[in-house]
């Protein structure tokens, strides 16, 4: 067991005694399971509301919450993939469910920043950058689809084998 | 199947065909357990720490991230208890991680109050006074149902436990 997955037992009390009982167990971890989509979605919807609604102040909380929402995601996922279940080969993203998570994470995200830079979306120079921007975050998510997939065909011939 | 317990399943995407398999299903409750105590975590240091260092605006960030807090957590010990498994009597309270949690619990709750109280009182309003006692008679209303509960869902708990232990002792006899 190495220290990431150590670590992640720890924060989740894993190794409680309450855990010996089988079914205790398997309801609890049940239960966070819905715990935990409860607040994927109490953070998606309040980081997509919030610039609306609370100006700047809420832009930033938005940003904020979007944030430690990724992070939490990156470790619940990372621990899953660290037990040999990876979730990106295992369950369908491409499911209506999927689509909506996306759709309202735009909405933060584009929320967030069209509130905290009004002015400066309307200096040129700015749509200057905004391209650069633009180049290097979609070069970005291309290296992450291809870092994604070469680690998707690792899993799956693992799993074959 | 309860109304709740359906709502619950869908919200946590619970019929999903990725939980047929059951390693699967086992591992990802698993991590969604841990993903749901990074959460709780995050959330309770973050609600402790903005009223001192965000002042007033912070304060009101903590009251929200409480609320949001207490209503989740509440939602899943009751799914917990419609699946029969009541978290207040299956495991020991007087833990230390337990004590952590409630300790910076009250340290977001208090702070968040003082300096919204600091801050609203200082224009010459009461309502804050006000409200503070309201919500603590609210509290310790709380806290006094929960510890009845307790104590009498123990006394049932050790009740059923010795009907069932009489039961076995006669069939024995028979």
């Amino acid at each position: 067991m190495n220290a990431f997955v150590k670590a992640l037992r720890f924060v989740g009390d894993l190794d409680d005694e309450f855990y010996d009982d089988e079914r205790q167990r398997d309801v609890w971890n049940e239960a966070s399971a819905i715990g935990f989509q409860l607040f994927q979605w109490a953070s998606l919807v309040s980081a997509a509301v919030l610039p609306w609604v609370a100006g700047t102040t809420g832009a930033w909380v938005g940003l904020g919450i979007l944030v430690t929402l990724t992070v939490i995601n990156v470790l619940t996922i990372g621990y899953s993939a660290a037990r040999k279940v990876n979730l990106y080969t295992a369950s369908k993203i491409n499911r209506v469910r999927g689509l909506v998570v996306a759709v309202v994470l735009i909405i933060g995200y584009v929320g967030a920043l069209i509130r905290l830079q009004p002015n400066t979306f309307s200096d040129a120079s700015s749509w200057a950058g905004g391209v650069v921007g633009a180049v290097v975050g979609g070069g970005v998510v291309g290296l992450g689809v291809w870092w994604m997939r070469r680690r998707n065909a690792r899993f799956e011939a693992e799993a074959d084998q | 199947m309860s109304t709740f317990t359906a709502a619950m399943q869908y919200i946590g995407d619970l019929d999903d065909e990725f939980y047929d398999d059951e390693r699967q299903r086992d591992v990802w409750n698993e991590a969604s357990a841990i993903g749901f105590q990074l959460f709780v975590w995050t959330l309770l240091i973050a609600g402790s720490v903005l009223p001192w260092v965000a002042g007033v605006t912070g304060s009101w960030i903590t009251l929200g991230v409480l609320a949001v807090f207490f209503t989740v957590s509440s939602m899943v010990l009751m799914y917990a208890k419609a699946r029969g498994l009541d978290m207040y009597t299956s495991q020991s309270l007087a833990r230390p991680r337990i004590y952590l949690c409630t300790g910076v619990y009250l340290i977001a709750a208090f702070g968040a109050m003082i300096t919204l109280a600091s801050e609203y009182l200082s224009a010459g309003g009461a309502a804050v006074f006000v409200g503070m006692a309201i919500g603590a008679c609210v509290g310790v209303g709380c806290g006094v149902h929960g510890l009845v509960r307790k104590r009498r869902l123990d006394r049932e708990a050790e009740a059923a436990a010795e009907a069932t232990e009489l039961q076995e002792l006669t069939k024995e006899q028979i």
